[in-house]
Order: structure tokens, then sequence, then C-alpha cells
């Protein structure tokens, strides 16, 4: 089987990446070992936040925002996305004086989107939170999307623009060539380029043709309430504690906050309840009148860790054509559409249109030097 | 119940299942609504809202199955915690959902309070009798805690001890 561009795993940025590829005149063959978004695509909490970012994904982050606001046109179908805002909290002086801190190297670094609030502009905004916040710091045209939604819109935007999706087909060799090609359970496939989008996976796939990357798959947790009536508008986060929650318009409690459960055998990713207690408190020391209202579920999916915390979007060094777009770290679904965007420039050989070098396969070359000699 | 295909528990006539300390009332037993599972607990000695009991207490009565759709529709609510129809499950098989699993992941189903007691064995059934494929094929929601709404303070504290 022949095809210009062959994508490995159909997650949030495998399937953003087919979608601006086939719309760009390639034709896209999607392969994915389970289903579509069966792992930490539509198990994220879904956050859409620039907010605290590393300074190195920033310029993503930003760039993410007007694709996010523009996704249910270029989808055909709302996604959930909603700019509410995003909102991290300090409730003693000295996580106060770490907000300003921040505030002050993104001010340096040349951006105006993060803005340290007080104590009365933060209840002005969240009027039902606890009032022992000293302020915050907040970007207000972050916001969050619905994942499940946006993994099925992405789905039929693919298929509608003509890519081919192949699920229960594992890849077992990139090997090398031009075009290249990959060996699979459904036999071999030629592409002049293929995408490495196999997250917390793809260090497996990158290990397969003498790249190494620290990665850690690991299971994030979420938890759910039952629907409750509206409390906040942004997305909440607190300075020096886990924490993430958010209600979207169903009115159910999101939270979060890089908990993590366990990952048991056939990559099944399981809550670990016995750590988790700690983010509820968190969620309760914002919002005291949760403490009554009932969980609905725990859940957790299984994401790529990179040592650094920064993902790996790469054009591979040992195999032309191959080109790395994995090991978000938690981010992934934040910045997905701008990731596809970049993915698509890449194999066009275009400039990509946000800086990357910052995620270049190149800063594990110790490593990669030291795995070799060993 | 039984003449559609459901799991019935076997009890005794005060509710007593096989285990000595384990009875059952309310929708553990039969359908019947809020007043009768509140009347039943109750009798019982409980608040129904306290009331748990595992499903490995139930057992198959081996009644005959009747297809869903010979008394489903479009607009039966087959999810009622998170309002999810037959008609919009029937849509996502159609456009390639091929497990619980993943109707659950693209509509909601089985996400709600209940976590798919009342919803799991239709959906499995929906999905075998439209793709033809076995129930024991077709597989059940995974199972994810909490196994029964519990509170978010309950939760928080759990680690404190008792007051």
């Amino acid at each position: 089987m022949k095809t210009d561009v062959a994508i490995i795993g159909a997650g949030i940025i495998g399937l953003w990446s087919a979608v601006e590829l086939a719309r760009s005149g390639r034709t896209v063959l999607v392969l994915e070992r389970e289903t579509t978004g069966g792992h930490a695509s539509p198990a994220t909490a879904g956050g859409v936040r620039s907010l605290n970012r590393d300074p190195a994904e920033i310029p993503l982050a930003r760039a993410a925002l007007p694709l996010w606001e523009g996704a249910a046109e270029q989808l055909g179908e709302d996604v959930g996305f909603r700019a509410a805002g995003q909102i991290r909290v300090a409730e003693s002086d000295e996580a106060m004086a770490k907000l300003e801190a921040r505030a002050a190297l993104t001010k340096s670094l040349g951006y105006n989107h993060e803005e340290l609030i007080g104590a009365n502009t933060l209840r002005a905004m969240e009027p039902e939170l606890s009032p022992h916040f000293r302020g915050a710091i907040t970007v207000r045209d972050d916001g969050y999307a619905d994942p499940a939604r946006t993994m099925g819109a992405l789905h039929r935007a693919a298929v509608s623009a003509g890519v081919e999706i192949k699920s229960g087909v594992e890849v077992s060799a990139v090997v090398l060539g031009a075009p290249l090609t990959l060996e699979t359970s459904d036999g071999a496939v030629e592409a002049a380029a293929v995408v490495n989008a196999a997250g917390a996976w793809g260090a497996e796939v990158a290990e397969s043709v003498n790249e190494t990357v620290p990665l850690t798959p690991t299971a994030l947790q979420m938890t759910m309430t039952v629907p409750v009536p509206k409390f906040v508008t942004s997305v909440m986060g607190t300075e020096g504690r886990k924490l993430s929650l958010k209600q979207p318009p169903s009115g159910h409690v999101v939270i979060g906050g890089g908990y993590e459960g366990s990952i048991e055998r056939d990559r099944m990713a399981l809550p670990n309840t016995a750590g988790i207690d700690e983010n509820f408190a968190n969620a309760v020391s914002l919002f005291p009148h949760l403490a009554p209202i009932p969980i609905a579920r725990n859940w957790a999916g299984i994401e790529g860790m990179v040592a650094d915390g920064l993902p790996v979007v790469s054009p591979s060094q040992t195999t032309p054509g191959l080109i790395h777009a994995f090991g978000f770290s938690g981010h992934g679904y934040a910045l997905s559409p701008v990731i596809g965007r970049v993915i698509c420039e890449i194999v066009n050989e275009m400039e990509p249109s946000v800086p990357i070098a910052a995620f270049d396969i190149e800063r594990f070359a110790q490593l990669q030097a030291e795995r070799l000699s060993a | 119940m039984e003449e559609l295909g459901a799991f019935t528990p076997a009890l005794g006539e005060d509710g007593r299942s096989s285990h000595d300390n384990v009875f059952l009332c309310t929708e553990r037993t039969s359908a019947a609504g809020e007043r009768t599972a509140n009347a039943a607990c109750r009798a019982l000695g409980h608040h129904r809202h306290t009331w748990t009991s595992p499903s490995s207490n139930t057992v198959q009565t081996g009644a005959a199955s009747i297809p869903l759709a010979t008394f489903a529709h479009d607009d039966t609510v087959v999810c009622r915690c998170e309002g999810v129809t037959m008609g919009r499950i029937k849509g996502e098989i159609e456009a390639g959902a091929d497990g619980p699993n993943r109707v659950k992941a693209v509509t909601r189903c089985g996400m709600g309070p209940c976590q798919g007691r009342i919803c799991s064995n239709p959906l499995t059934r929906i999905i075998s009798e439209m793709t033809g494929s076995h129930p024991d094929n077709v597989g059940a929601f995974r199972i994810r805690p909490p196994l029964t709404p519990i509170l978010l303070g309950e939760y928080a504290t759990l680690h404190e001890g008792p007051p």
C-alpha cells in the first residue's frame, strides 16, 4: 500500500495532523493499534491553557487559541470550546510572591497575556471562591474544550477530508528508504513521510530507529462529580498545590491536577484512589460547598511524560522523512491544533509558523550517545 | 424485568441474599420507581441513598431475550443519568463506535452517578443486535471507581482518620 503520509497513532495529535495534511492535498493514512482516541486524548480534563506554560511552549499555546476559537468552523461541529479564562490562585503571601515572579518573567520575555490580579478582582471574577485567597494570575482568553467531542469531530473531519484511518493495525518497524516503508500487522505501507504521533508509546517508535527519548508512560487521572448548579466560570488552579477544576455548561465539576493512576497490563489505565484525597481536599479548599457533592466517576488515561516536561516535535535525526510529534507531557490537548499545523508545514517543507527548536530531539543527543556506547 | 432479559437477584422474602449480611432492595431487585424504592428501604431499616450492594450478588435467571427494537425507539432514554437516547447511541454505532467503551467515550452513556448499572446491559444488547456480534464478544463497560457515588468531602478527608 502507498500513501503520501502515514501517521502512527489516531490520538488528537495524529488526527489534527491528518486533517491539516489532507486539506493541503496529501493522501494520508492513519495507522492506529487500538481505536481512535483510546488513551490520553479523550481522558484529558480538556484545559486549553497558555497560563503558566513553560516559556518554550508559550508561542505554541498562544497560537493554539485562535485555532480553538475556529475549531467548530474548521471541523464542522462544536467541540465545546469556551474562552472562559484560566485562573491560578495564591492562598499565601509566599504563593503570591511566586505568581508575581512568574508575571515578571513572562513580561520580561515580551508577553502580556498573563495578568496579575488582587483579591478584589479575583472575587469579582469568581464570587463563589473561598474568601481566603490573596490574589491570582489569570489569562482571560484561555479556556477549555470537550475532549470526547473533539475526538469525534476530528475523526469525522479527517474521514471527510479523505483520510483513511485503519484501526487495529500495529506498526512494527520503520524501514529506511525513499519512500519509507512501514511494516505493519496489515502488510507493508510505503510513505514519503511518516509522522510518529504515538503518544505515550512514541519513544518506542523513536527507539526502533535508534533515537532515545527519556519518556515515562504515565496514567493521569481525573474525577467528575454529578452535575450541580453553576458556581465557577474559569478553569481554576492553585499555586503550590496540584489542582485543576472546571465546570463545563453540563454542570459536572471536572477535577484533575496531575495525580497518577496505575497502568495495568494491555495498556489499561486505572485511577489510583489511594492518593487522590489530597486532590479533592485541594478542590474543597477553593469551594467548600463542594464537600457534600457526590463524585460520579474517576478515570485515567496514559500520557507520555518526557523527563524535561516538553514534547518532541522534530524531524528524526536518523530516518529522513520521519517526523516525531509525541511526549506532550500533559499539554498535548491544548496545543494539538497548532501542532497539527506545524506537522503539516514540516511535511510540506515549509518553515514552521511557530518556533519549535526547543522541542528538537537533538536535545537528548547526549543520552543517545551514552545509550549507544553502553 | 425477566422477560426483557435482565439480571435479577435470587432473594429471600425479606430481601435476604445468599450472603448473611447482605440484603437487597430497590433497583437492585426491580424497577418500580422512587416511592416504591424508598418504602422498600424503610422496610429494611435503611435510607435509600446509603444502601449499596455488590453486583456479584446478582444472578442470571435465564429469561428469553426480546429484541430491544421491539419496545425501544430512537427517543427512548438508555442512560438516564446523562440523558443519552437510543437514537444517539445507534448513530454512534453506525459511525463506527464498535464497543461499549467507545460509545461511552463519545456519548457519556454510563458516565453518570449510577456508573452504567442501568444502561450497561442494554447497551451491550444494542451493539450486539446492530453488529450481529455475540454479547460476550461485545463486552461491557470497564469498571471504574467509585462503585457508588461518594461525597467529595468524605473522600477529601479519607486519610485524616476519625474526628
